[in-house]
């Protein structure tokens, strides 16, 4: 068996190499290390991560939970790099919701926006009551007195989600709002182009408006599974009231909007 | 790498699988054991989104496992554990029997030994030693994984040579197992 012995010639790789070198360059030989997984799958994984928005793994410690009042992560994706590229992607976190601002946004689905209770539904979506949707979502689930009762309660992901809507009334069109825990992981994400959302009060919340179509996907519980909720959506409000996360769509104005989030109870 | 400095997710899979092997060994020999795997896609993400800051008449090998020295610190650090705990000997040498069963026993002792001392070693000394031997890097290429000065690479290297040859000996003992 081969060794590096003291005495022995040196070996042509590590000429005048003293012992304890050579004998610690032969040690890295003879560690276990684990079996890297095959190139190929890391390249995928990597690959995977990259397509998919930041501080979605367990391992790294993440932005830290919004506690107090309403914070803002805003994190650059990319900066410009040396052949000129222009684009900076600009991330904010907010309320359970992870929105990407790129001067050229990934497109959003074509269809129409429409925040009506026939849109796409989110995974094990069903029809429930107020009072069910009470009971079993793990934040407080709230009502905005302005729009009364809703039309129609719906549960979904694990009573993750809880999404109220009123269907269209004469001067006032069909509207929608989603609760979820505004904290930790992101629960939707928001791609959109210029102007950067709006920062706007709702009662005495500082909340962000979106005044334009844009493509919203939805991160469904365990965040590794494929994407399986994407649409586009209209001018969206997005704020947070205790932990409940809150997006308010179906809205034109941001004024509208405001004044019903002002209402919630 | 053109192609991938300018976001080309495609391209810049072609150099993770470049890199993967090396920057596992990396993350593993300085002591992220079996969360290699985990220090090494953490790395490649975060190398892709720090790429605006590569110097493109710089290598990238070393670029990239600064990174995943990096990873791997934080994650020793964040953990409380000692780093060098990762470190084990391979068994394999128990299963391939040499001719000489008895100088084997006494080599494998005396590495064990090496390593635990080498495990022993303050953070520092142990780092710059498993880049330069264990993963054989050059001095250059130490310094820039490790973001030290060449002259502290130097330094670290001799000191923690000085103070593994202290703790373990000169190894004249094993001269005579042939």
């Amino acid at each position: 068996m081969p060794t590096d012995r003291p005495g022995t010639p040196d070996t042509p790789e590590m000429p005048d190499m003293p012992d304890l070198e050579r004998e610690l360059t032969a040690l890295g030989a003879e560690l276990d290390v684990p079996p890297p997984p095959p190139a190929p799958e890391v390249a995928r994984a990597v690959r995977r991560r990259l397509q998919r928005p930041r501080g979605r793994r367990g391992f790294r410690p993440g932005w830290r939970p919004v506690t107090i009042g309403v914070a803002l992560v805003t994190a650059i994706l990319l900066g410009a790099t040396p052949q000129g590229r222009a684009a900076v992607a600009t991330v904010l976190r907010f309320a359970g919701v992870e929105i990407h601002v790129d001067p050229a946004p990934r497109p959003a689905p074509s269809p129409a926006p429409s925040p009506a209770a026939s849109s796409p539904a989110l995974p094990g979506e069903r029809r429930v009551s107020l009072a069910e949707a009470r009971a079993r979502a793990p934040f407080r689930v709230l009502v905005p007195a302005a729009l009364g009762a809703p039309d129609e309660v719906r549960l979904a992901d694990g009573d993750r989600v809880v999404t109220l809507h009123w269907r269209a009334r004469p001067g006032r069109p069909a509207v929608r709002l989603d609760e979820f825990a505004g904290r930790v992981e992101p629960v939707w994400r928001k791609d959109l182009g210029p102007p950067y959302p709006e920062e706007v009060r709702a009662g005495t919340r500082t909340a962000l408006w979106i005044p334009r179509d844009h493509g919203l996907t939805y991160y469904p519980e365990g965040s590794q599974s494929p994407l399986t909720y994407e649409r586009r959506a209209g001018p969206t409000l997005i704020w947070q009231h205790g932990g409940t996360g809150l997006r308010l769509e179906g809205l034109p104005t941001s004024g509208a909007a405001t004044r019903i989030a002002a209402t919630l109870r | 790498m053109a192609r991938a400095l300018a976001g080309d997710l495609d391209a810049y899979e072609v150099l993770v699988q470049r890199y993967s092997a090396v920057a596992h060994r990396t993350a593993a020999l300085l002591g992220a054991g079996d969360e290699a795997a985990d220090v090494v896609q953490e790395a490649f993400v975060k190398a892709y989104r720090h790429l605006a800051k590569y110097r493109t008449d710089s290598p990238f090998r070393p670029w990239l496992l600064r990174i995943v020295a990096n990873e791997t610190h934080n994650l020793t650090r964040s953990r409380g554990r000692r780093a060098e705990l990762a470190l084990r000997l391979a068994q394999v040498r128990e299963t391939v029997v040499g001719d000489d069963p008895a100088g084997t026993v006494v080599e494998d002792e005396r590495r064990a030994r090496l390593l635990a001392a080498l495990r022993e070693l303050p953070d520092r000394e142990r780092r710059v030693l498993v880049c330069r031997y264990l993963l054989q890097f050059s001095e250059a290429e130490t310094a820039q994984v490790l973001g030290w000065p060449v002259g502290t690479v130097k330094s670290r290297a001799s000191r923690g040579l000085a103070r593994l040859r202290e703790r373990f000996g000169p190894g004249e003992e094993v001269d005579d197992a042939h």
